[in-house]
């Protein structure tokens, strides 16, 4: 079959996400203006910019997070692989169980442990014991958690650190497989040591993963990602790989950001 | 003189009251304290003086009798206790369904308003007004007569404002990033309610339930309006039967001329209690194994 004819209905095809002329509303004020971005499958795009500038609103119009603001309003196309998540045939539960979410804040469920991990897989209908137990063992490793908590995982997740429930967190939309993960300034919350594990885990996840992070933290987008956005006011500004983003940004603004002389 | 600040103004206020508080006047307010404590206990010590004759399971499981030596509280017990069944089961479902749906459902924000405030309202209606209203509705209009069953749903009505309150406020209680969490893992919105969202909400929707309805139980006076009777001599067996309850049959012996009659009334007031008390505390153990089961 002709490839060329699906190329030309399809310009994004071969991006993960793309999204395409995005203006977004809270009530009345404008917050992202007509916005494009394509994230590229298999790497780690950074979005940063100062607070308030839309790449959080960004970030959860991915997974429809943003559906549920009241008041939100949203023009434009966002597309994953080729589709429309926004189209009237998508259900918004069946998008989400294939993009996952980390929070800024750690948010594990009042539970176990082991719930925490099971419950995106029982929602799925994935009840067998040996298979959750497999999954859970496999996502902790993955995540570093597992020889901490291996002995504990029917106590509370409450008890964790605010490290170790940030790496639950992530553990818990690993082990449902999402093809996106994104992630609202995931080390925000923790210390130094913790923060270095989690931009190594994320370099690590993205053999699997398509990544999406908002972070503050420019050092942490130059040492983890491979593409950066910069958004200034709800416009993207500037759209670069991250080597080429920081060391010869085109735009004066974006220049003026990275090296702290923004106001 | 410096101008006056309601910043120093305060500082001084809390500075003095702490040194009050240091030379006595905490000390005045924890004997008041055990004083009030104290009076409870001694009233309670003075029913169980006067009633101690009639506790024991002649009284516990007898009939009623016009001879005050030889009345049973067991009809107005068990009317007591189906009551309270039936209340539990007929407010507490709709009223967490209710919460469930202004918390969480599509309610507009002024038809949202309107229902708060009309349940406040409600929460504060006197209970005589609720009794009338029962013995309209569910006894005549509805042809269900003076039975247990127009007094369960009469109470049940009466308890549904307060649950429906004290419910949303323990629903409002759980984070928002718990829904969050979990509806970002794919969750439906019915999924995430069900699994996350109720379990944590839980502990303060049963202690919301046990407190409204064990205030619920210890009514008199909507069932009087609504035809329970001093006397009857035989315990409930089903809801269509005739009623009394221990409330009831408090206000009964205790407006008897006879003297011999208040010991009965008495040791009626002990067993009232004891109920409300087992309630609680069974609602106590209930909230504590189920926090533990999230804590560990």
């Amino acid at each position: 079959m002709d490839p060329q004819p699906l190329e030309k209905t399809n310009p994004s095809l071969g991006d993960k996400i793309s999204v395409s002329g995005v203006n977004v509303w809270y009530a009345a004020q404008q917050v992202l203006f007509d916005l494009s971005i394509a994230i590229r499958p298999c790497a780690v795009t950074a979005i940063i910019g100062p607070s308030g500038c839309g790449k959080t609103t960004l970030l959860r119009l991915m997974n429809r997070m943003n559906d549920r603001v009241p008041g939100a309003r949203m023009t434009g196309l966002i597309r994953m692989d080729g589709r429309d998540i926004y189209g009237p045939e998508v259900q918004v539960s069946e998008l989400r169980k294939r993009v996952g979410m980390v929070f800024q804040k750690p948010n594990p469920f009042p539970g176990s442990i082991f719930d925490n991990i099971t419950f995106g897989l029982k929602i799925r209908g994935m009840v067998l014991r040996s298979f959750l137990d497999d999954r859970v063992e496999r996502t902790l490793r993955q995540v570093h958690l597992w020889d901490e908590v291996k002995d504990k995982l029917k106590t509370s997740a409450l008890n964790l650190s605010g490290g170790q429930q940030q790496r639950l967190c992530l553990a818990r939309a690993l082990a449902v497989e999402p093809s996106v993960l994104l992630m609202d300034e995931p080390a925000s919350s923790l210390d130094p040591i913790n923060t270095a594990r989690i931009e190594e885990l994320i370099v690590q996840l993205k053999a699997q993963h398509t990544i999406v992070m908002v972070t503050h933290n420019m050092q942490q987008a130059g040492r983890t990602s491979d593409v950066t956005a910069f958004l200034h006011k709800g416009r993207l500004i500037e759209l670069a790989d991250t080597a080429t983003f920081f060391t010869n940004p085109k735009s004066p603004s974006t220049q003026d950001y990275i090296t702290g002389r923004f106001r | 003189m410096r101008p006056f600040s309601l910043f120093a103004f305060f500082e001084r206020m809390e500075h003095g009251l702490a040194q009050l508080v240091r030379g006595g006047l905490g000390l005045a307010v924890r004997l008041m304290t055990m004083t009030i404590i104290l009076l409870a206990l001694v009233w309670l010590g003075y029913l169980f003086w006067i009633g101690k004759a009639r506790l024991n399971t002649e009284f516990l499981f007898g009939f009623n009798s016009v001879v005050a030596g030889k009345a049973g509280v067991y009809p107005a017990l068990m009317g007591s206790l189906w009551l309270l069944l039936m209340v539990f089961l007929l407010s507490f479902l709709p009223g967490l369904a209710i919460a469930v749906h202004l918390e969480r459902g599509h309610t507009g924000r002024r038809a949202k308003h309107f229902i708060s405030l009309n349940l406040s309202n409600l929460a504060g209606v006197p209970s005589v007004v609720y009794g009338l209203a029962g013995l309209e509705l569910f006894a005549r209009q509805l042809d269900l007569g003076i039975c247990l069953l127009s007094a369960s749903l009469t109470l049940s009505l009466m308890a549904l404002p307060t649950v429906i309150i004290t419910c949303r406020e323990a629903i409002r209680r759980v984070p928002a990033e718990l829904e969050d969490g979990a509806v970002a893992l794919g969750a439906t919105p019915l999924q995430a309610l069900w699994f996350q969202i109720l379990p944590a909400a839980f502990p303060g929707i049963l202690s919301g339930v046990m407190l409204s309805i064990s205030r619920i139980v210890g009514e008199a006076a909507p069932l009087l309006v609504l035809g329970a009777v001093a006397f009857v001599p035989y315990a409930p067996s089903s809801v269509w039967d005739y009623f009394t309850l221990l409330p009831v049959q408090i206000f009964f012996w205790s407006n008897q001329s006879q003297p011999d009659f208040a010991p009965n009334a008495a040791a009626a007031v002990v067993i009232l209690l004891g109920i409300t008390l087992i309630f609680h505390l069974l609602a106590l153990w209930i909230r504590n194994r189920w926090k533990k089961r999230i804590l560990l």
